[in-house]
């Protein structure tokens, strides 16, 4: 237990809208130890990002949620949002997909890095700075003395990106929350961003990777959890669940990636407000019987866990 | 359409017109009086049950007049406002689309007319022109059509640069066929909002030049002219000033309700289009 | 089938001190009917000028495009118009080729409109083919760019790309932006299509995965110019640039790469553009290199043997 950092159960969020309402995370269950690197991928449009705002209590106002997150024990999903302003940024810390929106372009990088340490930490103005240019130098922002006072668009892309996770990284945070760092960028920036990644993991910060980028997440984490319309269908340690996926759905996913042939998944995908009954892969799954239009149990084979009546 | 009538602004300023428009058109019907009739035994009288918004110094019927005057001043709003938009709508994706010499002398003959201040650029024409409905409605279009062209010329270059332009440039299609099939339809939201708000600016300035003595001939009912006869009565009868002075307001109030009410809408119905577009 | 000699392009901007950025120099590609070849490299490196300037929508500073032995470089707009449906280009975001404001049945008889030799029936017909070609139901037809998903939309892109009997579909990244599952769709339709209407496709992407997956012929490019070129490169990389991007790809030797530190090539250098972030430079890469014919290979590297 005590290894646990991140626990989710439970969790559920729907949006209403003019449409209907939008089951985005349904029953979501699991949890991420320390030190863990570990991927939520799934198609856009699957939940994922919701799931991960839901975490941070960053979700639209409109939105509802149930369920409980626990951060080291403490039960976040139930604190206020002035406690929970004191979490974010401190435990755990997000790190945006465009470094160009989510910096402000009018103040300076320095100060920006600073925000959160002497938000959380409590330290002088002189000591944030020092530990501001210890932090932009680990990130190879050189010289950090100079760099520190510059602005946003004196920045080259990938110095932003870099600067932007020494900001997510600024006041120790035990996990970090990456919402697709790897959207729209190309191989080698994506090789920069995984090292970046893997520095921070290796001093012992946890992960949390949002990303539809199989390839991506098979480089980074330890463990993977795949979702599919809203449901997580299956988490598995890395190794075997590229070796063999247990879930269709996975198995169709780790078909479709150029590695592997490029098949395509048959059928549309489902949409998130009349989501299918029962099993929600059902329509396109090809060993579908009758019991897939009943809610499939969660199953433990190995330590792994998959949705799939299959494994009944 | 449909959804653009659930915006409670747009909703309630259209009601408000309406029941303008509908006055106006059957202004010969719902008036309870001739406005060429005089009366000069009635003259001055305050507002009673048989004139409900009182008489003027000949003892005409104000309310018949005021019902009478929107005819005028919303026939000089649209005209004004459609020909104007015409030209500067014309003129403006001309210059917005093909660039070049072009915008700079189509920009630089809006920059001088924006140069002098709207009202007195309007005095001077009409003075020039001579005193009249149509020479007023002149001086109004040619102040009020720059404002068209640099909306129209803005939202051009805009659109000018995407794709869906270059697209069905590089299948073949005619400069011509670009600007009336892709461009004009994707301006037309903001020259929309912008007529709508400039029905109400229009309105206001020909009553300001009527006011002046430079609008409609003086026996035409408008509320302008109403305004200014009743100047002399200003302290012992405030109520030939007091309605037409309201109906303008609530007139210009009504199409800049109408604008910004619009503008909130089609603005949001942009922004879903975008959000939308994300997933 | 298409041509291209010598491409250059050079991007101008600034008004007072005016900035020159080459993007694209000296490229020469030929595209032979039925192939497809794949064009790879980093973001910035000129793959999709080139792209444009294939399909005549930037007009190259020097260097000509031949189109079935017609030079369209410098051809006016009239003249060229009968060529404009042949050669089409497929760009990243689909919905930014569609007019928000039309449903996208119009756009795709858009092409056929403009054409002006169809009645309506014809054009109708065509539409309705054009849909079924790519996969998409009678419904789609009547929405609006913003009520499809990305791929249902790149599926109208492509369809309005079919319209007027291309030879050569350029597509400039067109599945970046998608999901691997609807990617492998998209591509997997896309051959379908060649095959059935005898095309040429060329993939400009920076995945080499899907490039290596789909293409007969690899282009490597590097700061405008090609570096490697050849039927199994990624099997065999000779290039140090090309082993580079593999590496990358593959999440290799993961360490953080800072260019800032590695600095520009100083003015006026005419060598190995990839001189500075190159392991294995020399003096000898400070000459200019030249596209070299390595046992079937066109590498731009000396030291390749």
């Amino acid at each position: 237990m005590s290894d646990v950092l991140l626990k989710v159960s439970d969790v559920s969020v729907t949006i209403p809208t003019e449409q209907g309402t939008v089951h985005a995370v349904d029953d979501a269950t699991f949890s991420i130890n320390k030190r863990e690197v570990f991927s939520l991928i799934g198609e856009s449009g699957s939940g994922k990002s919701i799931l991960g705002q839901a975490i941070m209590r960053l979700l639209p106002p409109n939105a509802m949620f149930s369920g409980k997150v626990e951060l080291e024990g403490m039960e976040i999903s139930a604190l206020s949002e002035k406690e929970m302003q004191k979490v974010r940024g401190k435990t755990v810390a997000s790190i945006a997909q465009n470094p160009y929106l989510a910096m402000n372009p009018g103040i300076r990088v320095g100060t920006q890095v600073a925000e959160p340490m002497q938000a959380h930490l409590g330290i002088s103005k002189e000591d944030a700075k020092s530990r501001t240019c210890r932090a932009l130098k680990y990130f190879d922002i050189i010289p950090p003395e100079v760099r520190e006072r510059e602005y946003p668009f004196q920045y080259s892309g990938g110095m932003l990106q870099r600067a932007m996770v020494a900001m997510g990284t600024a006041a120790d945070p035990e996990l970090i929350i990456a919402d697709e760092p790897t959207k729209g960028v190309d191989v080698l920036k994506k090789r920069n961003i995984a090292a970046i990644f893997q520095k921070v993991a290796s001093d012992g910060c946890a992960f949390l990777l949002i990303t539809h980028d199989v390839g991506f997440a098979r480089a980074m984490s330890d463990r993977i959890a795949v979702n599919y319309c809203g449901q997580i269908i299956e988490i598995a340690e890395k190794e075997p669940f590229f070796k063999e996926p247990l879930h269709p759905y996975s198995q169709a996913l780790l078909g479709a990636v150029p590695e592997r042939g490029m098949h395509p998944i048959p059928g549309p995908s489902p949409s998130m407000i009349e989501v299918p009954e029962g099993c929600r892969f059902h329509p396109r799954c090809p060993h579908k019987t009758d019991r897939c239009l009943t809610n499939p149990p969660v199953v433990e084979i190995n330590g792994r866990f998959v949705r799939c009546w299959m494994y009944a | 359409m449909i959804k653009l009538l659930k915006n409670r602004q747009i909703a309630l300023s259209l009601i408000i017109l309406g029941g303008l428009i509908f006055m106006a058109i059957f202004a010969g019907f719902l008036a309870p009086y001739d406005y060429t009739e005089k009366n000069l035994q009635n003259r001055l009288q305050p507002p009673s049950s048989h004139h409900l918004f009182g008489t003027d110094n000949l003892g005409r019927d104000i309310l018949t007049m005021v019902m009478y005057g929107s005819r005028a001043s919303l026939l000089v709003g649209f005209v004004v406002v459609s020909i104007s938009l015409a030209i500067g709508v014309t003129l403006g994706v001309l210059a917005g689309y093909y660039g070049g010499w072009l915008d700079e002398i189509i920009m630089r003959l809006t920059d001088s007319f924006l140069a002098f201040p709207s009202m007195f650029l309007a005095l001077a024409i009409t003075a020039f022109l001579g005193q009249g409905m149509e020479n007023m409605m002149l001086a109004l279009v040619a102040v009020e059509w720059t404002v068209f062209a640099r909306v129209a010329r803005g939202s051009t270059l805009d659109v000018k640069t995407k794709g869906y332009v270059r697209a069905s440039r590089w299948i073949g299609a005619s400069n011509a066929y670009v600007m009336v099939k892709h461009v004009l339809p994707n301006i037309i939201s903001p020259v929309l909002i912008m007529a709508s708000l400039g029905i109400g600016n229009v309105i206001l300035a020909a009553a300001g030049l009527s006011f002046l003595g430079l609008g409609v001939q003086p026996s035409t009912p408008e509320w302008g002219a109403m305004l200014n006869a009743g100047r002399t009565y200003f302290t012992t009868a405030p109520w030939l000033m007091l309605f037409p002075g309201l109906f303008i307001m609530i007139t210009v109030l009504a199409f800049n309700y109408f604008g910004d009410g619009l503008r909130d809408a089609l603005d949001q119905k942009m922004k879903n289009i975008e959000l939308e577009g994300r997933f | 089938m298409l041509k291209a000699d010598n491409l250059h392009y050079v991007y101008t901007s600034g008004l007072i001190k005016i900035v020159k950025k080459t993007a694209v120099c000296g490229v020469d590609i030929e595209f032979c009917p039925g192939e497809t070849v794949a064009i790879v490299g980093e973001s910035g490196c000129g793959k999709s000028t080139l792209a444009k300037m294939l399909v005549q929508q930037l007009v190259p500073v020097s260097g000509e495009v031949f189109f079935n032995g017609m030079k369209l470089t410098g051809m006016s707009w009239k003249n060229r118009r009968k060529f404009m449906g042949k050669i089409q280009l497929i760009p990243q975001n689909p919905a930014d080729v569609v007019d928000p404001r039309w449903t996208v049945e119009r756009s795709v008889a858009e092409p056929f409109v403009i054409c002006g030799v169809f009645s309506k029936e014809e054009i109708s017909a065509n539409v309705d083919a054009l849909f079924a070609e790519v996969g998409l139901s009678v419904e789609h037809k009547t929405r609006y760019p913003h009520e499809l998903s990305g791929g249902e939309l790149q599926r109208v892109v492509i369809a309005r790309a079919l319209a007027l009997k291309p030879e050569l579909l350029v597509c400039d990244e067109a599945t970046s932006m998608l999901d691997v599952s609807v990617q492998a769709f998209i591509v997997m339709m896309l051959k379908e299509i060649q095959i059935k209407r005898d095309l040429s496709l060329v993939f400009i992407t920076h995945d080499l995965e899907a490039a290596k997956a789909v293409s007969d012929r690899v282009l490597v490019m590097y700061a405008g110019e090609i570096v490697e070129e050849g039927t199994d490169v990624f099997d065999r990389p000779l290039h140090p640039y090309t082993r580079a991007l593999l590496d990358a790809a593959r999440y290799m030797s993961l360490e953080v790469v800072v260019p800032e530190e590695i600095g520009e090539l100083p003015d006026g250098f005419s060598g190995c553009p990839y001189y500075r972030l190159c392991r294995e430079r020399t003096d000898a890469c400070k000459k200019p290199q030249k596209l070299r014919d390595v046992s079937g290979r066109l590498v731009r590297c000396w030291k390749s043997k």
